[in-house]
């Protein structure tokens, strides 16, 4: 009783928004009245939603693959050494989302990168890397669970008396064993991404808005035209996460062989 | 091909333990077990031999090559972890073939030379299955065809059994010495068991707190051992203290044994050991005869251990013997004395 009641909480506003976004009017009425695909074709022919949907795209999948490409050395770099050092950067990796929340983080954003000597407010860049600080924690924790549950740290002795350099060890073991771990680190980091508002709003310019942030505009106009922008970005997110989740698997699958 | 370690010292910097003045040798195609209670240093021996660690003094040579200093990849040693360690992601065929990956064999030939040590460890079947599938003792057979199959100088033992259970061992055991003895390769088996040890290796190295205290066949470590740890630890015995009488007679808690007491003195104090099997209920023998009860008595298929007791000592006795008994007597031969250390 209680799942089913949750799922309704789910998804019913989903099934609502999905209904409003083919409705022709939604004014005082428990559903829309009408059928039409206008509010999509709006949304389509709207520059500044379409360039929202390019840009949430750029950073999403730039964020995936620097998130990648860091999280997965320094997580491998941090189990391996298990000094002092290395257990606190562990740690103060794993709370800092906790600790500086979004606003904050793009408070500093704005004091730092507004003055003359930076003048990067604004820049898709800036927004990369903060999505980047923010995502990094989940996909390093999953990483880290994973290589003292795989135990990686014998199979790696157990590739170097075989005569696996490195990089072989790096390659041939550490990152195929590692897979499912990305696997599920890129769909949340990606989802998170794309759905970022708080530190996008206020760190991002009038031309790389992301698709959340143009999206607040669409909810001052017509019920069914914001019903079928959400609707969009609910897709975005969904794809993206499975856009990742794929190409780790097909990545990691083609580094094995 | 051999293993030389000469003088060899390690000392883990985070805790301050480790091996000091190790000296093991292992001749070419020989199996040379160390063996130890946890903490001897035995391991951090095989780790020292295969690069895993670097020795802060004395050397380590593989086949007369000096390899301290060089990385555990160039070592060319093959090792069987306690842990399997197989790759899984990798098929067993593909397990076997890596080493000969990494050295740049062609794609079928390695796979020739994997699918031909399957052969050999008789999985031969299970090649192109994942090691999740399979049984403990199949996955160590594969891990063992790793080890062996790009013509490694020496193989390096760690534990290589414990995870498996009894009689999967003993199997196990005769199947590691045959590819050894097949394969002519010096190996150095690490183990905590004893009867592992003296059933499969040339000769056997006792470690303790971190020093080798005697190196020797398994029958000499057995009949002779250097002191009363060694004795202890191999086999069971009857540890008593005693005090050297005259050139023939040590006394001891229950009464005096006749034996050879040379190269003691009478005065010198004495540990005296008599294995279990060497006391001998219902004796024909006059000498060295002792009455009493058996106290403690356990059956254990083929042979029987009790304890004799004597007044307020205890012997502990072997026999095949199922009939109760009130007298036991033990050979003049069979009484050892070794230095007196406190128990």
């Amino acid at each position: 009783m209680l799942v089913i009641a949750y799922l309704v909480y789910i998804f019913l506003p989903i099934a609502l928004l999905l209904i409003g976004s083919f409705g022709e009017t939604w004014t005082n009425t428990f559903l829309p009245t009408g059928f039409t695909l206008r509010w999509y074709l709006d949304v389509w022919n709207d520059p500044s939603f379409r360039r929202a949907f390019v840009v949430s795209l750029e950073v999403a999948v730039s964020t995936c693959v620097i998130v990648t490409a860091l999280a997965v050395p320094l997580a491998y770099a941090l189990t391996r050494s298990m000094g002092k050092i290395a257990g606190l950067t562990g740690r103060f990796l794993a709370i800092m989302p906790i600790a500086a929340p979004p606003a904050v983080l793009a408070f500093g954003y704005i004091l730092i990168f507004s003055t003359d000597a930076m003048p990067f407010l604004g820049a898709t860049w800036l927004i990369i890397a903060a999505h980047v600080v923010s995502t990094l924690p989940y996909m390093f924790q999953t990483l880290v669970a994973d290589i003292r549950h795989l135990h990686l740290d014998r199979l790696e002795l157990a590739a170097e008396s075989l005569g696996a350099s490195f990089g072989q060890r790096f390659f041939h073991i550490i990152l195929p064993s590692l897979q499912h771990s990305i696997f599920s680190g890129l769909v949340v980091v990606s989802a998170i991404s794309i759905g970022e508002f708080q530190i996008t709003n206020l760190i991002a310019g009038f031309l790389n808005r992301t698709y959340p942030v143009v999206l607040l505009q669409s909810f001052y106009g017509a019920t069914g035209f914001a019903c079928s922008t959400t609707m969009v970005l609910l897709l975005l997110a969904c794809a993206s996460a499975a856009g990742s989740a794929l190409t780790a698997r097909s990545a990691s699958k083609s580094k094995k062989h | 091909m051999s293993i030389v370690i000469e003088n060899c010292s390690f000392v883990y910097p985070s805790s301050g333990i480790g091996v000091h003045d190790v000296n093991i040798s292992a001749e070419d195609g020989e199996l040379v077990a160390v063996i130890g209670s946890s903490g001897s240093g035995k391991t951090t021996m095989l780790k020292l031999v295969a690069g895993f660690e670097q020795a802060n003094s004395g050397r380590i040579l593989i086949n007369g090559r000096d390899v301290c200093g060089v990385p555990a990849r160039l070592r060319n040693v093959g090792m069987v972890f306690q842990s399997y360690a197989l790759f899984p992601l990798m098929t067993c065929a593909e397990n076997v073939a890596y080493p000969l990956k990494i050295r740049k064999v062609p794609p079928a030939e390695r796979r020739r030379k994997a699918l031909d040590m399957l052969e050999r460890v008789g999985l031969a079947a299970f090649a192109d299955r994942l090691p999740s599938s399979m049984s403990g003792g199949q996955q160590q057979r594969v891990a063992l065809a790793r080890a062996l199959g790009f013509n490694p100088d020496v193989l390096l033992l760690d534990e290589p059994l414990s995870a498996l259970d009894a009689s999967l061992r003993v199997e196990l055991r005769r199947e590691i010495r045959r590819l050894q003895k097949e394969q002519g390769i010096t190996a150095l088996h690490v183990t905590h068991d004893q009867e592992e040890a003296l059933s499969m290796a040339d000769k056997v190295a006792l470690m303790h707190q971190g020093r080798l205290i005697q190196i020797a066949t398994p029958q000499q470590l057995y009949d002779a051992p250097v002191n009363r740890r060694v004795a202890a630890f191999v086999g069971h015995a009857n540890l008593w203290d005693g005090v050297v009488v005259d050139a023939d007679t040590v006394r001891v808690p229950f009464g005096e044994l006749r034996c050879t007491c040379a190269p003691y003195k009478s005065g010198d104090k004495v540990t005296v050991l008599v294995r279990p099997e060497r006391v001998m209920p219902d004796p024909e023998q006059t000498v060295n005869v002792f009455d009493g009860v058996i106290s403690n008595d356990s059956f254990l298929g083929a042979v029987r251990r009790y304890i004799f007791s004597v007044g307020d000592s205890g012997i502990q006795g072997e026999t095949a013997r199922r009939r109760s008994f009130t007298r036991v007597g033990i050979a003049p031969e069979a009484v050892q004395l070794l230095p007196f250390e406190e128990a």
